[in-house]
């Protein structure tokens, strides 16, 4: 079973965030509460082709910010192939959230 | 205050910018670039009792490292880590220290010497977001992040890859006057065009290029002023987080900054000679110009071919950081080095005749979608 990321919704007004921080930007409370997103639609996508002291890593990449139906735009790898428009799966993932174009 | 209280810039100095050079270590590039300043304004390092220092490769170090290394006992010292920014923070800092009687001859340097793989470090564990959110995606050392904001940035605009390529190139033919810069020779457009992509749309060239290298400054009063002209610092602005990284980081805080510091400047855009706008990747060069009123009927295509690629404005006159390359924290200390260097009819082959009036921005320190800081200078011959 997969985990659909999280981001933070402010207790009082409502602001969804991500990443997480302390005070919320829009009316400076401090009580947060976390929600799932578990999909998103793309924005933008690009391909990741070389990385500057990181001889043998995996390339290329596709990264995309997305924006969720929670509300904050989050950038995410995605996973198979996925364009400007499509909607994403998100997923918790131990490298970070990645992003698959629901079938 | 009076007159001879006042304080000015009466140096500047660099450590030439270079592609992995053999046998440099970060204290001595900072310390090339301390020395460069110090034998242009004419002084030594025993005349110095202020260091503001600016250097990711110098952890563990600090700035009174820094210092000891130098064999030098300042009595005011401080360090910045706003990154492309740090140009107008530290300058600033460097002024009002002087004008309150905190130091008489301050040297401001910042500076790196980062290996590849130091680099990707860096680059991975930047923020906090970063570290947690980016890096294992992986992100590519905000490569990335910034080939999306060009996105954004060519739809909202109608460009096309051109549009950049007419800048690099142009920037280009400024590095060629530049002996300090990294990459000088010639670039066409159709070699720009062909270079290879990073992350799309972001080719090699479009990428500033990691080297090792430093810029200085010494900021006195006028009435020690020891070589001349001076440069005093006209106005100035800085905004931090102007966002909170909800925007789509086409605009920056100069955007509403910009009318105040153009009002206190006392002139417009386009009475400054010389500028040195931040350029980490063309697009932010467009978006801070266009924060700062350089293009009016925001038609950044026209702007490009009419103001760029003509030369009416002397833009990037170093051949900018992505010509002559990013030392690391040097990156906000680039431009403000060019200023005080045309200003004072130091810039050789690259000298914009008669240069009275230089304007510096910078850019820095990245978050999570785009960076955070921004700040603004008018810098001129001391009258």
């Amino acid at each position: 079973m997969s985990t659909a990321p999280s981001i933070e919704v402010c207790t009082s007004c409502a602001a969804a965030v991500f990443p997480p921080r302390l005070v919320c930007w829009h009316c400076h409370a401090t009580s947060w509460r976390r929600q799932e997103t578990p999909t998103a639609r793309v924005e933008e996508t690009t391909v990741l082709r070389y990385r500057i002291g990181a001889a043998g890593a995996p390339l290329p990449v596709a990264i995309a910010t997305v924006l969720t139906d929670a509300g904050p735009r989050i950038v995410v790898r995605i996973e198979g192939p996925a364009e400007p428009g499509d909607v994403v799966t998100l997923e918790e993932t131990a490298t970070g959230i990645a992003a698959h174009r629901r079938p | 205050m009076r007159a001879n209280d006042e304080a000015v810039i009466i140096g500047a100095g660099t450590s030439p910018y270079r592609r992995r050079p053999p046998d440099r270590t970060t204290y001595q590039v900072l310390f090339d670039a301390v020395t460069a300043a110090l034998r242009d304004a004419d002084l030594t390092l025993a005349d110095v009792d202020g260091f503001a220092v600016s250097s990711y490769s110098l952890a563990p170090d600090h700035a009174v490292d820094f210092a000891w290394q130098l064999g030098s006992s300042p009595r005011w010292l401080m360090e910045d880590r706003l990154g492309g920014v740090n140009g107008v923070t530290m300058i600033r800092q460097a002024i009002r220290a002087v004008e309150a009687g905190d130091a008489s001859v301050i040297v401001v340097v910042a500076g790196d010497h980062l290996e590849p793989r130091d680099f990707a470090r860096l680059a991975d564990t930047y923020t906090r977001p970063v570290r947690d959110h980016l890096a294992s995606l992986p992100h590519g050392g905000f490569n990335t992040a910034f080939a999306m904001l060009t996105q954004r940035h060519m739809a909202e605009h109608g460009l096309t890859r051109t549009d950049y390529g007419q800048l690099v190139v142009a920037q280009r033919r400024w590095a060629a006057g530049n002996p300090a810069a990294a990459y000088r020779d010639p670039l066409s457009l159709q070699q720009y065009l062909d270079a290879e992509l990073i992350a799309d749309p972001l080719s090699r060239l479009d990428c500033v290029p990691v080297v090792t290298g430093a810029d200085a400054v010494v900021v006195t009063t006028r009435n020690r002023a020891t070589s001349s002209p001076a440069v005093r610092v006209r106005t100035q602005t800085t905004t931090f987080n102007y966002d909170n990284q909800e925007g789509s980081g086409l605009s920056t805080g100069l955007r509403a900054a910009a009318p105040a510091f153009w009002d206190a400047a006392g002139i417009g855009p386009r009475d400054a000679d010389v500028l040195s706008i931040y350029d980490d990747y063309p697009a932010m060069v467009l978006v801070q110009l266009q924060d700062l009123g350089y293009i009016p009927d925001g038609d950044v295509a026209r702007f490009v071919k009419e103001d760029v690629v003509a030369r009416p404005l002397a833009l990037n006159t170093s051949g900018g950081q992505l010509c002559a390359g990013q030392a690391g924290a040097a990156a906000g200390m680039h431009g403000p080095v060019e200023i005080v260097q045309q200003l004072r009819g130091r810039a050789g082959a690259r000298q914009v005749p008669g240069a009275g009036l230089g304007l510096v921005a910078g850019y820095g320190s990245f978050i999570y979608r785009h960076a955070s800081c921004s700040g603004a200078m008018v810098m001129e011959v001391a009258p």
